[in-house]
């Protein structure tokens, strides 16, 4: 069997020498915690054989899940190195940009996936707010599909993206 | 304890068990065995670890919480009147 947690281990070495992983795994070896430390900074990932590797929000409270996952040891080390290289003010959710260069692709093949000019992809990176429809299609060029989510003190809901 | 934990919930939450969706059901769970970890030198002692804190269980049913950083938040002792780092004098 693929050795995943090595895999990662080899990835983010590759991306930021300089960061030190710490591992604690559980008896059955399902489990394991990945600290990592590298540029002042710490991540904790979960690993999991079932579902592969969990990023937290930096407050996560007691018994909450992770806010992001990754099913290959590849995604997540890129992810980890986006993290490690992204300035003092870590953000808790991806942006188009970020999601893009985790799957390797550059604005001119997104642009042309989706049927706009680069600089359009450009601009939209850029932007503060931006067309739910075009966020949807990039995704799905990814390769994704995009979900929006509304959530209430008493209820939590799929917004549709069509009506 | 798990049993215990179990069987409470079994009775009073309305909630049927299933730990695969402990996320979302709204009912506690007890620590899951593939989260268990050894504790060196310490066999009747066992670590069970989430994102941020460190959770000990001793044989003798005493408790203790700490952070990852060594901050306790919890140390009930257990039965016999010790603590989970106290048999062995740690």
């Amino acid at each position: 069997m693929k050795n995943l947690i090595a895999e990662f281990q080899d990835r983010l070495a590759g991306k930021v020498p300089e960061s030190a992983v710490k591992l604690d795994a559980s008896e059955s070896g399902d489990q394991r915690w990945l600290e990592i430390r590298a540029r002042n900074k710490r991540l904790t990932l979960e690993y999991l054989a079932k579902t592969g590797f969990g990023i937290f929000r930096r407050n996560a409270g007691f018994g909450e899940g992770p806010a992001e996952v990754y099913r290959t040891a590849e995604l997540a080390a890129d992810r980890v190195a986006q993290l490690i290289a992204s300035g003092k003010k870590r953000r808790e959710t991806l942006s188009l940009k970020d999601l893009r260069e985790l799957y390797g692709c550059s604005q001119v093949q997104l642009a042309d996936k989706i049927v706009v000019q680069q600089a359009a992809i450009s601009r939209f990176e850029q932007r503060s707010e931006v067309k739910l429809g075009t966020l949807a299609a990039a995704v799905k060029a990814l390769g994704g599909e995009l979900e929006v989510r509304a959530h209430f003190r008493d209820c939590d809901v799929p917004i549709s993206l069509n009506d | 304890m798990a049993e215990s934990l179990t069987g409470v919930e079994d009775e009073f939450s309305g909630i049927t068990s299933n730990p695969a969706l402990w996320k979302s059901d709204g009912r506690m769970y007890p620590p899951q065995t593939d989260s268990r970890r050894t504790v060196p030198g310490r066999a009747s002692l066992q670590r069970y670890r989430t994102v941020r804190r460190n959770t000990y269980f001793e044989e003798n049913g005493a408790i203790r919480v700490e952070t990852l950083e060594a901050k306790v938040l919890l140390d009930k002792a257990g039965l016999d009147g010790k603590k989970a780092f106290e048999s062995d004098g740690l």
